[in-house]
Formats: C-alpha cells, sequence, structure tokens
C-alpha cells in the first residue's frame, strides 16, 4: 500500500485581491492564511505517516520567488525531513526556475525534477518500488504536448505515478501550458497522474485517476471555495482512494441571491446583514473563516434598484466594520468582502420596451473589443496603465466587468431618475 | 383604457364621493385647498397602492374615522375587460379587489397586471404632466435643450440632461484623460511608486544569494585559517618538544661517545646472577666456617662460673653433707608448722577470756563449780514457776485497769439517771392546764360582773354576756381538770424506772470494788516471792566457791563454767608442744665447719641452712654439665669438614667460570661483570633515547636558527593568524545578520500585497469609470443614434403633435447629424431651438411628451394625469393646448385638474366638474 499526498499550485507569496477594505486585523490573520495552508499540508503528511508528498508545480507565484516563501517551503521540507518524508517537486509555470541562484537549497528529501521529462525510483518503507515521471518548466509557457513524450508504465515497478503541470485541452483548442488530452494519459497505463495548475480540485479521469488537487489557498474570490490537497492511497488489491482534506482556515465565497423588493434604507440593510449572519452560521458549522461576496440580482425593480444605488456602497462600509467588530475571535468568521449587483437578463430596462431594447443593443456593441478599446481610449493608453496594469490583469476579464458594471448602471440610474423626480413632485 | 366612475369611501375631505367620468377629457376645476390634489391621490393609491404614511414629506389623507379608508375605481376596455378595483385599509393593511366580468370580486395582491407592471413612477413619468415638469424643462441649458427634447421623446425621461451629465460627472471625478486630481489618475501615479519599492526590495532580497555567496566564501576562508592556525599550533608543539628534548640529546650525544669505547663481553645477565650468587654462597660459607673456629676454640669450662668456696666444702664433705641437707631442710619444714599452732593457740585464749567476761569474772579463780544436773534441774523449775507468777501479775493488773474504767462508767451512767430523774421531778410545776383553768375562772369572774351589772342597771346585754361569759369560764375548767389529771399518771410511771436503774448500777460498783482488792493482795505476795530467789542463787554460787559478783543467772542457764576450763586445759597442752620443737643439735660439728668455711657473715641459722642448701644443689649441677662439653668438641669438628667440603665445591665453580670466560681471578670477574653491567644500562638508555628523540626535534636542533627565535617567529605567525580568523569571522556574523534581517523582514510580502491592493482599488475604479463611460456613449446613442430608426419614429409623431399645437405655425422638426434640432416654420423659415420663445418650447415639450407616448408606449393606453401643467402659459398658447388635449383624449383619456376658470369653456366634448374649497 502506498500513501501519498498530492498538492498543487501553492503560490505561497501570493498576494490577496479584493480584500484591501476589510479591516486591519482581518488583513494581519489573512496574510497568515497561505502559510497556515502550507503548514497544515506538512502537519497532515507527518500525522498520516505518509510515504512521499507530490508538489505538482506553482509553488510559488512568481519565477522570481520571494524569500519569504522559499524560506517557508525549505522550512515545511525540513519538518518532513526530520520525519523522514521524501517530497517530489516539479515547477510550473508560475515559479519555473529563471536563475537558479535566487533559489534556496532544500534538503535531501526533497527531489527536484529537471526540466528534461525524467522518471526517478523510489522505495517505500513497506517495499513498495514506485516510479516517478515528471518535469518541471524551463519557461513560462510550453505550447508542446510534453505528456505524449512520457514513458509508458514501467512494467516492473509496482507502482507508477506521473506528474504534469499543464492544462488540459479540450477538442483542438491549444493553449500555453504543456497542453495535453485524457487520451495522452490513458495510453501510460500510469497508476495515478498528479496534476497540477488549474486552482479547482477536479478528477480529470477515474481510469486512470488523474486529479487537480487545486490550491491550497484561494487569492481572489475567482477562487473561492474548499481549498486543499489529495490525500492518496494507493493498494494492489483494492481501487486507488482519494480523500480531498481542506488545509485552508480561509475560503473565498461567492453568494448569490434575489435582491428582494426594498422600499427603504431599513431593508437594505436587513437584506444583506441576514444574509451575513447565514454566512457566519455556515463559517461556524464548517469551521472555516469566509471572505463572502454577496451578489444580489435584480430584476430591475426601481425602487429596490434606487436604494441600492444609493446605499449599498456605504453599508458595505459600515457591514464590513460591525461584522468584523461582532464576531468572537475563537470561532470561524465571516466577512463582507464585496457587494456587487447583477441585472437579470429579462429586467425590464426601460419602461418603453422599444427605448429598452435600443440601451441593450447599444451596450452589446461594446464586446466588440476594439468598439470596447475606443470607448476607454483615454484610460488604457494611459502611460501609467500601460505600465503598471495591462501586465497584470486580463483584458476579456476587464471587458466583462466593466460591460456588467455599466449594464448596471443604466438600469439603475433610470431607476434612480425616476425616484428623484417622484422626490421633487 | 378609461376610468368610468371614480367611488370614495373615505380619503381626505372626501367620504362617500362619487364622479361619474367620461371617456374623453374631464376637467376638474376648484381654487387652492378644493381637494384637486387629494383627488388625484386617490386615484393614484386605488391603482398603485396608498402611499407609505411612516414616510417623511408623505401627506396625511386621513378621512373621517366613521368611512372606511379607501374607495373603487370602475375601469372601461382594459385587458380584462370592464373591471372595478377597490383598495382599502382595514385595521393597518391594504385589502385589494379586483372585479371582473369573468371572475367576478377576488382579493389580489396588486393591480400592476393592468397597467403592464408599470411603477406608480413610471406612470406619472409618461402619463402625468404637472407644471414644474414643463418649467423645469424650459428653463433648462438651451445647449442641452436639443437633448433634452430628444430624451423626452425617445425615453421618455430627461436621459441626456439628468442621467448622462450625472454619469459624466461620476466619470470625470474618476479618471480624466489629462488630469492629475481624479481619483484613477492618482492612484495610477501611486502605482509606479509601490512598484519601485516592490522592485527595490526585490532587489534587496536578490542581495540574500550575494551574502550567502559571500558567506560561502568566508566559510572557506574560516577553514583554511583554521587549518593554517592548527599547522602552526603544532609546529609550536614541535618547537617546544625540542626545546625541552635539548638535554635528553646531549645525554645521547654523551652516551654515544661512551659506548663507542668500550667493548662488551656480551655477558648474558644470567651469568652475572649466577656469578653473584656463587660469591655470596660462598662468603656464607666463609662465615660460618669462621663462626665454626671461634666457638670451637676454648676446650674447657664454657663460661661456668668458678665454684663457691661452699661448694668445695661440700665436694669435699659429701659424707656429712647429706646429712646437713636433711637437717636444713626439716628445720624449714618445723618453722612453717609453728607458725600453724600459735595461731590455735591465740584463738582459744581469746574465747576463754569471752566466756570470762560473760560471767563477768576476772580470772578463773572466781569462777564457782559447774552445778549438778540435779542442782540445776531444782533452780531452773524455781526460776519457771516465778516467771509464771509474774506473768499471771501481769494479766491481774490489766484487769485491775478493766475493772476501773467500769467502774468510772457506772459512776457517769448514775449520775446522769440522778439527773434525768430531777429534771423530772422538778417539772411537775410547768403544766398548762393551770392557765386554762386561770381563763376559766377570770371568765366566770367576768360572768358575774356581768351579772351584776344587770342587775344594777337592768339592761338585758349584761344578762346576756355574762351568762356566755360564765358558761365559757366552766367550760375552761373543766378542760384543764382533764388535761391535769391525764398528766399526773404517766410522770408517776417513769420515776419509778429509774429509781430501779440506780439501785443495779450501785451493786455493780461494790462488786467492782471487791475484785479489785483482791488482785491487789496477790500482787503483792509475787514480787516478794521474786526479789528472794535471785538473792538464794548468787548465795548458792558463793556457797559453790564463786564470786559474790558473778553473773548467778548466766551460771545457772549456761555451761560456759565447765567450757572455760576445758580451754584452759587445751592451751596448756598447745603451749607445752612450742617447747618441744626446739632444733635439736645434730651435726653440730659440720655446721661449725661450713659456716667457716664460707666467706660470708651468716646472721640467723635459717640464713646458714639456706646458704647449705643452694651450695649443696650448685655443687650437684656442675657434675652433670662436666660430660656434655666432650660430645660438643666432636661436633664441631664434624660440621667444620662438611663446611670445607662446600667451599671446595664453589671455588671449582667458580674456577669454572672464571676459565670459561678467560678471567684471571674472581674479583677482576666480578669487577668485569659489574661495568659490564653498568655499560648495559647505559646501552639501554641510549637506545631509549635515540628511539624517542625525534627526528623532527633533531632536524630542528640542527637548524642554524636558535629554537627561541624559531619560537618567536611560530608565534608572530599564529597572531596574524588569528587576527584573520577574528577578521573572517565577524565578516561571517555579518552575513549571517544580514541573512537573518532579509529572511525575517517580510518586506516584499508586505509590498507585494499593498501593490496588489493598489492594483485592486485601480482595477476598482477602472471598471467603475469604464462602465459610465459605456452607460453614458449606451444612452447617447440609444436616443440620438440613427440605426434603429427610433428617433425618427419619434420626430415623426413629434411633428404632427407640434403643427396641431402650433396652429400650423411650425412645419416640422429636424434633427441634424450635429445632435441638435432645427424648426421648420411653415413660412418656410429654418430656426435653431434658442430662436423659439418659451411658449413654443412648451408647445415643443408637449409635442415631444406625446409623440413618446405615441411612438414608444402605443401599446399602453392609460389615462393621462394633469396637474394644471399650463397655468403659466400664455393664453394664446393654452387654447391651443385645450384644444390639443381634447383632440388627444379620442386616444387617451384626460384627466385634467386646473385652477383655470376658463378650461372648461374652450374645449367642447369635455365634461368639467366644478369642485368647492368646502368639498
Amino acid at each position: 500500500m502506498l500513501r501519498f499526498i498530492h498538492a498543487a499550485d501553492l503560490h505561497l507569496d501570493q498576494s490577496f485581491q479584493n480584500i484591501q477594505a476589510v479591516n486591519e486585523q482581518i488583513f494581519q490573520d489573512m496574510k497568515q492564511a497561505s502559510r497556515d495552508s502550507f503548514n497544515h499540508l506538512i502537519d497532515l503528511a507527518i500525522n498520516e505517516t505518509v510515504d512521499f508528498v507530490i508538489f505538482a508545480g506553482d509553488i510559488y507565484n512568481g519565477d522570481h520567488a520571494s524569500l519569504e516563501a522559499q524560506f517557508l517551503f525549505r522550512q515545511g521540507m525540513d519538518r518532513l525531513n526530520d520525519h523522514n518524508i521524501k517530497a517530489f517537486v516539479i515547477y510550473g509555470n508560475h515559479d519555473f526556475i529563471a536563475d537558479p541562484s535566487h533559489r534556496v537549497s532544500l534538503p535531501e528529501n526533497v527531489y527536484e525534477f529537471p526540466t528534461e521529462i525524467t522518471t526517478i525510483d523510489f522505495t517505500s518503507q513497506q517495499g513498495d518500488q514506485v516510479k516517478l515521471t515528471g518535469f518541471s518548466y524551463p519557461s513560462r509557457w510550453l505550447e508542446d504536448n510534453f505528456a505524449k513524450d512520457y514513458p509508458s508504465r514501467d512494467l516492473d515497478a509496482d507502482y507508477h505515478i506521473g506528474l504534469l503541470h499543464g492544462q488540459l485541452s479540450t477538442g483542438h483548442e491549444s493553449n500555453r501550458y504543456a497542453p495535453f488530452t485524457v487520451s495522452d494519459l490513458k495510453i501510460k497505463n500510469y497508476d495515478y497522474w498528479a496534476l497540477g495548475h488549474i486552482h479547482q480540485y477536479q478528477v480529470v479521469t477515474d481510469h486512470p485517476l488523474a486529479i487537480y488537487p487545486g490550491s491550497i489557498q484561494g487569492h481572489s474570490f475567482k477562487e473561492s471555495g474548499s481549498k486543499g490537497v489529495a490525500l492518496v492511497t494507493l493498494s494492489p488489491a483494492s481501487p486507488t482512494r482519494v480523500e480531498f482534506v481542506e488545509t485552508s482556515d480561509w475560503q473565498f465565497v461567492n453568494v448569490d441571491h434575489q435582491l428582494p423588493q426594498i422600499d427603504n434604507l431599513d431593508a437594505l440593510r436587513d437584506t444583506i446583514e441576514r444574509n451575513m449572519h447565514q454566512e457566519l452560521m455556515q463559517a461556524r458549522e464548517d469551521g472555516v473563516n469566509r471572505l463572502v461576496k454577496l451578489t444580489f440580482h435584480s430584476n430591475g425593480d426601481g425602487e429596490s434598484l434606487y436604494w441600492w444605488l444609493n446605499y449599498a456602497d456605504q453599508l458595505l462600509d459600515q457591514l464590513q466594520w460591525s461584522l468584523s467588530n461582532q464576531v468572537d475571535k475563537n470561532q470561524s468568521r465571516a466577512y463582507l468582502v464585496d457587494l456587487d449587483l447583477v441585472i437579470a437578463a429579462d429586467a425590464k430596462w426601460a419602461s418603453s420596451q422599444l427605448f429598452g431594447e435600443a440601451l441593450q443593443i447599444q451596450l452589446n456593441e461594446f464586446q466588440n473589443p476594439s468598439y470596447f478599446d475606443d470607448q476607454l481610449k483615454a484610460l488604457l493608453t494611459n502611460t501609467d496603465w500601460q505600465r503598471y496594469m495591462a501586465p497584470l490583469i486580463d483584458h476579456d476579464q476587464f471587458m466583462d466587468d466593466v460591460i456588467s458594471r455599466a449594464e448596471s448602471l443604466i438600469v439603475a440610474n433610470q431607476a434612480n431618475y425616476d425616484q428623484e423626480k417622484r422626490g421633487l413632485n | 383604457m378609461y376610468i368610468h366612475k371614480i367611488e370614495i369611501y373615505g380619503y381626505g375631505k372626501y367620504v362617500d364621493q362619487t364622479f361619474q367620468l367620461d371617456q374623453g377629457l374631464n376637467i376638474f376645476y376648484g381654487l387652492n385647498g378644493s381637494g384637486k390634489s387629494t383627488l388625484m391621490s386617490f386615484i393614484l393609491s386605488i391603482m398603485f397602492g396608498f402611499e407609505d404614511q411612516r414616510r417623511k414629506d408623505a401627506r396625511q389623507f386621513d378621512s373621517n374615522p366613521q368611512a372606511i379608508f379607501g374607495g373603487r375605481l370602475h375601469l372601461r376596455d382594459t385587458k380584462y375587460g370592464n373591471v372595478v378595483i377597490e383598495r382599502s385599509k382595514q385595521q393597518g393593511k391594504q385589502v385589494l379587489y379586483l372585479t371582473s366580468e369573468e371572475n367576478g370580486r377576488q382579493q389580489v395582491a396588486s393591480f400592476n397586471d393592468l397597467w403592464d407592471g408599470m411603477s406608480r413612477d413610471d406612470y406619472l413619468a409618461y402619463f402625468g404632466f404637472d407644471e414644474q415638469d414643463l418649467m423645469n424643462f424650459i428653463w433648462q441649458n438651451e445647449a442641452d435643450f436639443s437633448k433634452a427634447l430628444m430624451s423626452i421623446g425617445v425615453s421618455g425621461r430627461q436621459v441626456l440632461t439628468h442621467i448622462t451629465p450625472k454619469l459624466k460627472q461620476e466619470a470625470d471625478s474618476i479618471f480624466l484623460a489629462n488630469g492629475q486630481k481624479p481619483s484613477l489618475n492618482q492612484e495610477l501615479g501611486l502605482l509606479a511608486e509601490s512598484q519601485a519599492k516592490l522592485n527595490s526590495a526585490r532587489a534587496s532580497q536578490d542581495q540574500y544569494f550575494n551574502y550567502q555567496r559571500n558567506l560561502e566564501q568566508a566559510q572557506a576562508d574560516l577553514d583554511s585559517l583554521y587549518q593554517q592556525e592548527s599547522q602552526l599550533k603544532e609546529q609550536a608543539i614541535q618547537l617546544e618538544l625540542a626545546d625541552n628534548q635539548k638535554d635528553s640529546l646531549a645525554e645521547y650525544q654523551a652516551l654515544d661517545k661512551e659506548l663507542a669505547g668500550y667493548q662488551f663481553y656480551n655477558f648474558s645477565p644470567e651469568l652475572a646472577r649466577e656469578w653473584q650468587e656463587l660469591t655470596q654462597k660462598m662468603a656464607n660459607l666463609n662465615d660460618q666456617a669462621q663462626d665454626l673456629q671461634i666457638t670451637s676454640s676454648p676446650s674447657e669450662g664454657q663460661g661456668l662460673l668458678p665454684a663457691s668456696d661452699g661448694e668445695r666444702w661440700i665436694q669435699n664433705h659429701s659424707y656429712l653433707a647429706q646429712a646437713m641437707l636433711a637437717e636444713a631442710e626439716s628445720y624449714r619444714q618445723q618453722l612453717s608448722a609453728d607458725s600453724q599452732l600459735n595461731d590455735e593457740l591465740v584463738e582459744k585464749r581469746y574465747e576463754m577470756s569471752r566466756l570470762m567476761s560473760l560471767l563477768d569474772v576476772e580470772s578463773l579463780d572466781e569462777l564457782p563449780e559447774e552445778m549438778t544436773n540435779e542442782e540445776r534441774l531444782h533452780w531452773q523449775q524455781k526460776r519457771e514457776m516465778l516467771d509464771n507468777d509474774r506473768l499471771f501479775y501481769k494479766n491481774a493488773e490489766a484487769e485491775l485497769d478493766l475493772l476501773d474504767k467500769q467502774r468510772s462508767a457506772l459512776k457517769r451512767e448514775r449520775q446522769s439517771l440522778q439527773r434525768e430523774l430531777s429534771t423530772m421531778i422538778g417539772q411537775d410545776e410547768g403544766d398548762d392546764s393551770y392557765w386554762i383553768k386561770s381563763f376559766g375562772i377570770g371568765l366566770i369572774v367576768v360572768g358575774v360582773l356581768a351579772v351584776i351589772l344587770f342587775i344594777l342597771f337592768g339592761q338585758a346585754f349584761f344578762l346576756g354576756a355574762g351568762a356566755a361569759a360564765a358558761l365559757m369560764g366552766l367550760a375552761f375548767i373543766l378542760i384543764s381538770v382533764f388535761r391535769k389529771r391525764g398528766y399526773n399518771r404517766n410522770v408517776g410511771q417513769d420515776i419509778e424506772a429509774y429509781q430501779l436503774d440506780l439501785e443495779d448500777i450501785d451493786n455493780e460498783l461494790q462488786e467492782i470494788e471487791d475484785q479489785k482488792n483482791l488482785q491487789k493482795n496477790q500482787l503483792d505476795t509475787m514480787k516478794s516471792s521474786s526479789g528472794n530467789f535471785i538473792q538464794d542463787l548468787q548465795d548458792f554460787a558463793v556457797q559453790k566457791g564463786g564470786s559474790e559478783y558473778i553473773q548467778a543467772l548466766i551460771w545457772l542457764e549456761t555451761d560456759y563454767v565447765s567450757q572455760i576450763k576445758a580451754l584452759n586445759t587445751e592451751i596448756q597442752a598447745l603451749e607445752a608442744r612450742q617447747l618441744d620443737d626446739m632444733p635439736s643439735d645434730q651435726n653440730q660439728e659440720g655446721w661449725a665447719a661450713y659456716s667457716q668455711a664460707i666467706d660470708m657473715v651468716i646472721t640467723s641459722q635459717t640464713q646458714l641452712f639456706r646458704q647449705f642448701e643452694d651450695d649443696f644443689h650448685a655443687a650437684r649441677q656442675r657434675e652433670n654439665t662436666a660430660g656434655i662439653a666432650d660430645y660438643e668438641q666432636r661436633d664441631h669438628e664434624n660440621r667444620a669438614a662438611r663446611l670445607n667440603e662446600q667451599i671446595n665445591q664453589l671455588a671449582s665453580q667458580q674456577n669454572a667460570l672464571l676459565n670459561q670466560y678467560g678471567m684471571p681471578n674472581a674479583d677482576l670477574f666480578s669487577q668485569a661483570l659489574e661495568t659490564e653491567m653498568a655499560m648495559q644500562s647505559k646501552r639501554d638508555r641510549y637506545q631509549m633515547l635515540a628511539s624517542h628523540l625525534s627526528n623532527q626535534a633533531s632536524d630542528i636542533l640542527s637548524q642554524p636558527q636558535s629554537i627561541q627565535d624559531q619560537l618567536a617567529d611560530n608565534q608572530t605567525n599564529l597572531k596574524q593568524v588569528e587576527e584573520a580568523i577574528n577578521q573572517v569571522l565577524g565578516q561571517i556574523a555579518h552575513y549571517k545578520t544580514q541573512l537573518t534581517e532579509i529572511e525575517n523582514s517580510g518586506l516584499v510580502s508586505e509590498l507585494d500585497q499593498a501593490h496588489q491592493e493598489l492594483v485592486d482599488a485601480n482595477y476598482e475604479m477602472a471598471v467603475e469609470w469604464g462602465a459610465r463611460q459605456l452607460a453614458i456613449q449606451s444612452f447617447e446613442q440609444a436616443t440620438l443614434g440613427e440605426e434603429d430608426g427610433l428617433a425618427d419614429r419619434v420626430l415623426s409623431h413629434a411633428n404632427h403633435y407640434i403643427y396641431d399645437l402650433s396652429d400650423q405655425r411650425i412645419q416640422t422638426l429636424n434633427f441634424d447629424a450635429q445632435g441638435a434640432f432645427q424648426v421648420q416654420m411653415s413660412t418656410g423659415q429654418s430656426l435653431a431651438l434658442n430662436q423659439l420663445s418659451r411658449g413654443e418650447k412648451a408647445l415643443l415639450f408637449i409635442a415631444m411628451r406625446f409623440a413618446f407616448l405615441g411612438a414608444q408606449l402605443g401599446q399602453v393606453n392609460l389615462p393621462i394625469l394633469i396637474d394644471d401643467a399650463f397655468v403659466h402659459l400664455d393664453d394664446h398658447y393654452r387654447d391651443n393646448v385645450y384644444r390639443f388635449l381634447a383632440e388627444r383624449s379620442q386616444d387617451n383619456q384626460m384627466i385634467y385638474f386646473t385652477i383655470d376658470s376658463g378650461a372648461g369653456a374652450q374645449v367642447a366634448n369635455s365634461q368639467v366638474f366644478q369642485l368647492n374649497q368646502e368639498g
């Protein structure tokens, strides 16, 4: 029986997005989140007395890995070493080694795969002969299919495990992260594929078992939900057992609600507080702190939108504070981090159907990137933006965010206009 | 759809009020406060709900508390046909009923379906006209007028004059292309700084690896320096060792020289030992031989003392000596026997004198003869009788005492009896009957006196009292007589008994007196007979020849006299024996000769005898020893022979060895051996030194530089290396500190996070800005854009209406590519909007509002509510408006609230309601 932990996408030195508004204390706690999750991973390995731990790439967020992260990782490896646990490491698109002199050396129990596909032997305490095949990224992008070049299963070994940091390519579309297909994996006849790159836990295929364990800590609302590692048990007698173990204390949570009919400030406040209370109860039940983004879906009701538009931001500021203040530190916490409004697709944009349709048509025009860029030219051609922001953001995402926000502005501002007009009467 | 009838249960001033409306234009005329606003509020409330009473500024339409709050509207031509909507407030809750031909009366949640979900605000925005709308519109910025006009027509809202400008303002506050102040401009500026900080922190982290390299180098340097140091220390030790070995080396060299000049025999150590043993044995044997010669050389005497004179005399007179010895021995025995006899004599004499003192005699002469047995028996019997009498006498005396005590006791008893008797007799007079009797007599006397008084004074009282007193007196006297008699009988018996007791006691006293006298007599007789017996016995002793002072009673009781006499006899016998044992005069001559022979002063015979005995035994001893001397002589000779034999044997062994090693004599051989052994130990020492003296030491010593100089050099080098080590250690510490500092700084992650926050903030703002740009663009395009033909549709309606409204003065409205209106007058003149009067602008507004209704909301047909919107228009324009409204009321029902009394007059086909201030 072979027992090991499969982790990937640690991104130990990645900073957190969208939490700047949360108070300082929570921020300090949050900063420890990646470190805590990693330490839980090491604790788990020691407590479960696994044979080894696989790190399937992206231990660090950048090729220029921060020292803090490197020290943290080395510390963890030292602890494994103290307990006679091996670690097998491949580096991925984020932490490929650009300059080896900028990496701290790791203890002897750690094997770092070179940039060529390499197979090594491992003999477990129980005497199982294990082959591990893998490689580390030599650069940020690998457009070739590497999985194809992996050797076929070593028939003499008890187990053969593949380590691969890459992105599954579906159909004919390709990608820049060592694209591979399920059949590439199947044909090798390995016992297990330890994948990395995708931040959400995902079983790619059952035969052979190929798994993305996901990241060990979410860093933004794009990485929501439970984060942890796969605890894998291979046995000749019984089918492979995989257990997902949550190692993170902090979850990013996206929650969607229908925006109810709101006709005063208290009703809006009540709506948000009630939902947050639910999140707090959930956090206590799960024993995991929740960083919550509440998204309300509006059917376009003018009055509700009026209240939202005028008070949601202020309430966010206030409720962030009040919720962080009222929660017992010894229990799991839930914090309101962001409030978002989405206008339902079937919502009436204007009382005049024709005008509403005209607005929708107009807004849709901006899905055309050149048209979009043209509209936002003033910002997009700004030097600072181009130098500091553009490389860090996903333009498609930016477009989506802007258009979606424009939509809610269009609807809400008309509602607001009506309300204000009414107020004048 | 139109309102057919308004039924008010209770609303504000209206209670149970009904208005029947026309399908076309309905005019409600009244002054301020006549209920126009209340009625309009009622219609809106029934359609969309009562306003929240809690709301600030909400107008109260509380009604007569007797009436139900609410009412109903009868609607015609709705999508459900003709219906009645009813809304009332019961216990704070709104209750809605919808009555339709199809479903009858049903409670519903809202009536929104009837107006296609349009809210109250939407409804008012599109179907409501008020003065304020109009005035705001016509007074607004001329530059925006075209847009406002178009917005009203296209969207029913002043999108381009109210919404987009607001959005634009917001967008500009976020970002301006060349701005400094807008928040995004500012934050983007911060990005540069933040990135720079982060880069520099990263660069300083890169220093980590430089420090690490430096550290490794320094550690390598340190290792090599440590090696140098240990070499130098080793060298120093060698130098010091060499210095210490200087003396040993000199010794080694001297030994080398000495050993070179000596030829070794290579004697084995065993040989030396063997030879030494031989020599030792030889010396021992020679010593023994010498001892033997010394002891055997004095052939006689062997150290015995020369014989004394006495011995010699005894040797010469052996025949006499034997007898004299016996005599001397018996004398010595006699002397010891005499001392025993003397002890016995002393003992007996002491015993005799003791017995004599007991008898109280001083010499044997004073002793009487011993009594014969008969005499002794007689006197002893006599004495026993006397003793018995004495015993009796003692008893009698004790009895006498007893009698005396009885007598005195009897006397005391008699006295007490006597006293009791006399008391008893004396008490005879103390009898109480006497007093009773006296009292009785007294009473009689009183009675008599009373009778006398009766007699004297004849008063009946006295007679009664006197009789009573006399009777009582008699009674007392009788009582006293009975008591007296009883008492006298008791006392007489007691006295008689006492007198008998006294007689008995007197008799007993007499008997005791008699007995006492008898006893006294007996005692006197006894005393006289006892005194006589001692005198008689004393006399008898004198008669028997004893002294008159002898203790006669002891003489009687003991046989001391006979014992004393026996002791005296024994003493005399012992004294006789003492005299018998005196020495005899045998060998008189012999003793004389002997005492003369010895040259000594003899003080007593005892001493003489003792000296003789000593001399005799000494002479005997001398005779015995004379035989042993011969034997000893022979033994000496034998032993000497044996020794010589051994000595010879050893000598031959020695010689054999001498020959073997070619030694001329033993002394030389011994000397040679001794030298050889000494040289051998020197050679060992030499070899030891050779093996221990290191080559390095000898090398060092062979250097031309002195060891001291070499040591000094070594010290200097060592100091230099140590200094270098300290320096490198300092560097290492420095590097380590730097490394730890960088390890612990956490600066990069902090800056990284800060930078991320900045990026997030920028992103957020960029989204907000971009969204506003898009929203503005969308609004403008939707309103003014030509692609979808919306504007054209609206304008064609508007043109139609403005022509009517302006009395055919205004032909058409044109919207040019620049987004500006051109007004085509019927005169063929083309005017810009700003060339129109405010009245004309108002007409344009009205035309556009109706154009919007016609073009955009054609599918929704609802009553139009007009709240005195045209009151400020010139009469000329107003009349046109009324006419226009009347015409448009063919499409939409119109409900017009106004204070203009002339409104109705101008328009045909209209129903006018006059509202009074009183309601």
